[in-house]
């Protein structure tokens, strides 16, 4: 069953007469349980692709269907409850919040949501657990390495459980073995059945991948 | 909620430089508006007073023709009393006058004052009373006040009792009942017994009531409004028992041309040739002459006028000092969220929706608009001591002030471009 269907996509930057065309036309379909990679050159528009599918981003035009419903998203307030509700996003970088301790960056994905301190406590520290981070709970990240940096920010793209798991250059500013592990940590999510959509670089990972696509001129080749 | 104050604690903490240029911004502006709120309100007030009590009544102002400490002092002493019974017996009209006293509160022990220097006479005029220190006394604001004169500006008492009949006659050796304006309350009670030096260094006063706040009297003469809360108010004593038990008429006759010449004619029969009568009455006693001034409509228009004009005035200086607060406050709050859009746009990356971030900003400002009445609180009553512009009022400056500059804000979250801050980080 499909879980995403894109037909048509468009997307352009710039004013009228100056556009650069990211994506054009583009059509996708991504099945549920699947683990897809998006592959490309610097500036094809991967990246551009991952955010319209987690609502960062909007399309100029073409039709967004997630399980087979029509997506509207008309602003900001729509797409993050999109993203409550079903999207996971590890950002390239990390982008983790420094004021923020390792446990408050992880935690503050369910700052929103109606459960009990208990709940709450007991989920982040189980995932950081699961992601053998529990002992940094309390580290700034500056005072983290990159691989433990990357698992606090998989642990805050997953804590609510989403139905699809995107993932921007996941492993790209990680060593060999950090780059593994992390891989490891993936698979893991996808193999206990979820979606993920991972954009790289990196031929290991789009080799562990059950799909890869390629895009090229802002479309899938 | 559990976002909102996690929020507000994170950003309270991350943010501590902005958050104080912001609340001693925001205080500032209370504190302005609020001084020039006083000065409306008691403006208004004296506006208000002058159309109710003054306009709509016929009054004479009474003016001794004659210097009084001069070459007519002794018939005005003995003549004095005369006078005024024969001006208060002429049923044409109501006659009441009020005139200023001296009483000495002594130091204390240590020299220091007994009561703050704004109780002191003079005080207003900016006069320092070292003099008084050779005789070790802070001479208070204090007024002798017939009967009448409470009626005539619609005073009332606020706490304990206004002079009875008895109280208009003094008994040698005993204290001298007095009423206290509303700023005595901090210092004393009803019962108390004050001492100090009004004819004699061992004089004292029982305090028997407290007027309301805002009690006011008008300067004869000058255009403006005398206000009574820092007064000690005596009766104009007609009469003195003496410890042998002989009765002393018009004890003060002494400063009956003072008296006199702080007098009032309230007019309740307009065919009376006013300034005829008067005449009459000074040459039955062959008393210098007493000059009849009509308050005219002219004279209580322009009070009015000029307390209408100091309204706009500085209401449009009100409005104008909140305009620049909420600019300058909104520049800050503009440039404090565009260093946190990394953080706003992981929260909503994560799923928080921008309206949530936005109540949190709120929540925050809610708090220092809270914070920010503070100050003119405190100057309320340091300065008045009493609330003189509600904390509602105030509120009512400080939180519409934090709103408007929030527009920008909300702006810039809700057209928040996520792809370009996420783009922005990563590189």
């Amino acid at each position: 069953m499909s879980l995403i269907r894109l037909e048509k996509i468009n997307r352009h930057y710039g004013a009228e007469n100056k556009q650069t065309v990211i994506l054009k036309d583009l059509n996708l379909e991504i099945e549920k349980n699947e683990m897809l990679a998006i592959r490309g050159k610097s500036g094809s528009g991967k990246t551009t692709l991952l955010n319209i599918l987690g609502g960062i981003d909007f399309a100029d035009s073409g039709e967004y269907f997630f399980l087979n419903e029509p997506l509207k998203l008309r602003n900001q307030n729509d797409a993050a409850r999109f993203r409550h509700k079903h999207i996971g996003v590890i950002v390239q970088h990390f982008a983790l919040l420094d004021d923020l301790n390792a446990y408050d960056n992880i935690a503050m994905a369910l700052w929103a949501d109606r459960i009990s301190p208990k709940e709450l406590r007991s989920r982040v520290e189980t995932l950081m657990d699961e992601l053998e981070i529990l002992t940094l709970k309390k580290q700034s990240p500056i005072e983290l390495s990159g691989g433990e940096k990357q698992r606090v920010a998989i642990a805050r793209a997953l804590i609510r459980k989403p139905d699809l798991l995107l993932a921007d250059e996941p492993t790209g500013a990680l060593d060999e073995m950090t780059e593994q592990q992390i891989l490891m940590i993936l698979k893991r999510f996808h193999e206990e059945g979820n979606t993920l959509v991972i954009v790289t670089h990196d031929d290991s990972v789009a080799s562990n991948c059950s799909r890869q696509i390629h895009i090229r001129d802002g479309q899938v080749v | 909620m559990r976002f909102l104050f996690r929020e507000l604690s994170r950003s309270l903490v991350t943010h501590w430089k902005y958050n104080f240029l912001l609340l001693f911004e925001l205080a500032l502006c209370v504190l302005v508006v609020f001084v020039l709120l006083f000065n409306v309100k008691t403006s208004a007030e004296s506006a208000n007073w002058y159309k109710t009590t003054i306009s709509d009544a016929v009054r004479y102002q009474l003016n001794l023709v004659e210097d009084p400490s001069v070459s007519s002092a002794e018939i005005i002493a003995a003549e004095g009393s005369n006078i005024i019974s024969a001006i208060k017996s002429n049923t044409s009209w109501k006659f009441y006058s009020w005139c200023e006293t001296g009483f000495g509160i002594p130091f204390q022990a240590d020299g220091s004052f007994s009561l703050p220097a704004k109780f002191e006479s003079g005080y207003e005029d900016g006069v320092h009373l070292e003099s008084n220190d050779e005789l070790g006394v802070q001479a208070v604001k204090c007024a002798y006040f017939t009967p009448e004169v409470f009626q005539a500006y619609g005073m009332t008492i606020s706490e304990g009792n206004g002079f009875s009949e008895d109280d208009y006659t003094y008994e040698e050796g005993q204290p001298y009942p007095v009423i206290l304006g509303s700023e005595y309350k901090d210092y004393y009670k009803i019962g108390d017994i004050i001492d100090g030096a009004l004819y004699t260094q061992d004089d004292s006063l029982k305090v028997i009531g407290f007027l309301d706040s805002g009690s006011f009297i008008a300067s004869p003469g000058v255009n403006y409004l005398l206000s009574l809360d820092r007064y000690i108010i005596f009766p104009y004593f007609t009469k003195e028992i003496l410890k042998d038990g002989s009765v002393m008429k018009d004890p003060l006759g002494g400063i009956t041309g003072a008296f006199i010449a702080e007098g009032t004619l309230l007019i309740t029969d307009p065919t009376v040739d006013v300034q005829d009568e008067i005449n009459k009455i000074t040459n039955t006693y062959g008393f210098p002459a007493i000059q009849c001034v009509q308050y005219t409509g002219s004279t209580i228009e322009s009070a009015e006028v000029i307390s209408q004009r100091n309204v706009t005035l500085l209401s449009v200086l009100a409005t104008v000092i909140c305009g620049l607060s909420i600019l300058s406050i909104g520049m800050i709050l503009k440039r404090r969220t565009e260093k946190e859009m990394l953080t706003y746009g992981m929260y909503m990356v994560s799923g928080i929706l921008p309206r949530k971030i936005y109540m949190a900003i709120l929540l925050e400002l809610m708090l220092f608009a809270g914070l920010a009445i503070l100050p003119a609180v405190w100057l309320s009553y340091y300065q008045y001591h009493s609330m003189v512009v509600p904390p509602w009022q105030l509120l009512c400056i400080s939180i519409p002030i934090l709103l408007i500059s929030t527009l920008p804000v909300r702006k810039l979250i809700s057209r928040v471009n996520l792809d370009q801050i996420i783009r922005r980080k990563s590189q």
